[in-house]
């Protein structure tokens, strides 16, 4: 009985298999490649690079003929101007440009000096007033006028920075993708 | 004894399977973690570029000189006023408001008082006792000032064959 049993089951089982694997070999099947969708897919760009003018110096009142001569004093505020070219290329690619500005070191009087100096930024793009841009075909200017401020306070709070010189490093642009 | 065998063969099959499903899981965490913490960086299009400017900026200064000092007064009596003009120059780098900041007298006994007035003492300015005197000085500029000193009428004997320097403090502040 238990032989006979144990046969029908395993009769049973070997029947299941040859099923299952037959609707996998009896199945017709087929494919084909579609010439017309191959494409070729570019990616994007994106650059900033310094344009070849010179950058120009200013104060509140007009443009400085040499930095180097310039005596900065409580109040003043220095803009550095310089432009830069934006290359963006790639369908709805739009960013933003920003600064990341350099450092402002020195020692002694120069140091207290560096103390009340204050970084800043702002933005002209293709003309207008602002940090973003959309791609477009050739170079984009951008204008950054990066900003030193030597903040007036009360009177003689900045007398230790007198004569102080500091150094300023060189600042980056940045360009960024945005969503 | 043959149940406890298969019991104990039962049982060591649920500590392999949840190996299996530890070591899946931890696969799938390392794998989700890794791309979830290097999404961010290379999601977008970045690029930078330096102003190439180095420069040096210098603070300026705020400096008053006297170039020509007063000249010595002398025979007070009491309700006498004399004058003398001093000539002060900013050599700093910014224009400077002229105040008066202070005096010290050198000999209290002499019981002197003294002005500044802007000018050259022509006339016979008041001048204030203290504060602004009322004069804005372009850097390199220089400008003359009027020391007024006087013997009040009130003065006593004591004042008598008394002399006394005269220390005026100019203050230059920044416009």
């Amino acid at each position: 009985m238990n032989k006979l049993v144990k046969g029908s089951i395993a009769g049973a089982a070997g029947i299941a298999l040859l099923l299952g694997g037959a609707g996998t070999l009896a199945s017709w099947n087929s494919s084909v490649s579609d010439a017309g969708s191959a494409a070729t897919i570019t990616a994007g760009t994106l650059n900033v690079a310094p344009s070849t003018t010179a950058g120009v110096w200013s104060d509140q009142v007009g443009p400085i003929a040499d930095i180097s001569a310039y005596r900065i004093v409580p109040g003043a505020k220095l803009t550095y101007t310089k432009t830069f070219n934006v290359t963006a290329t790639g369908n709805n690619l739009k960013g933003t440009v920003a600064v990341t500005e350099g450092s402002i070191t020195g020692t002694g009087a120069g140091a207290t000096l560096a103390g009340f100096l204050e970084q800043g930024a702002t933005f002209t793009v293709n003309g207008t007033a602002g940090s973003t841009f959309v791609a477009a075909s050739g170079a984009q200017p951008v204008v950054v006028s990066a900003t030193i401020e030597f903040d007036n306070g009360a009177d003689g709070d900045e007398n230790l920075a007198m004569g102080g010189v500091v150094n300023l490093t060189a600042f980056a642009v940045s360009v960024q993708q945005t969503v | 004894m043959t149940e406890r065998s298969e019991g104990s063969e039962h049982g060591a099959a649920n500590p392999a399977g949840l190996r299996l499903v530890r070591l899946l899981f931890t696969v799938f965490a390392a794998t989700a973690i890794g791309l979830l913490g290097t999404g961010g960086t290379y999601a977008f299009l970045n690029a930078s570029a330096s102003s190439g400017s180095t420069t040096t900026v210098t603070a300026g200064t705020a400096a008053l000189s006297v170039v020509t000092p007063p000249q010595p007064l002398t025979g007070f009596y009491p309700g006498l006023t004399k004058r003398s003009s001093f000539e002060v120059r900013n050599d700093g780098d910014v224009q400077l408001d002229l105040r008066f900041a202070s005096i010290a007298y050198g000999n209290s006994s002499a019981q002197l008082s003294a002005t500044v007035a802007p000018g050259n003492c022509n006339g016979t300015p008041a001048g204030v006792p203290s504060g602004p005197i009322g004069l804005a000085l372009d850097k390199g500029a220089s400008a003359w000032l009027c020391l007024v000193i006087t013997l009040p009428l009130e003065a006593n004997n004591g004042a008598i064959n008394q002399s006394s320097t005269v220390d005026v403090t100019i203050q230059g502040v920044q416009s």
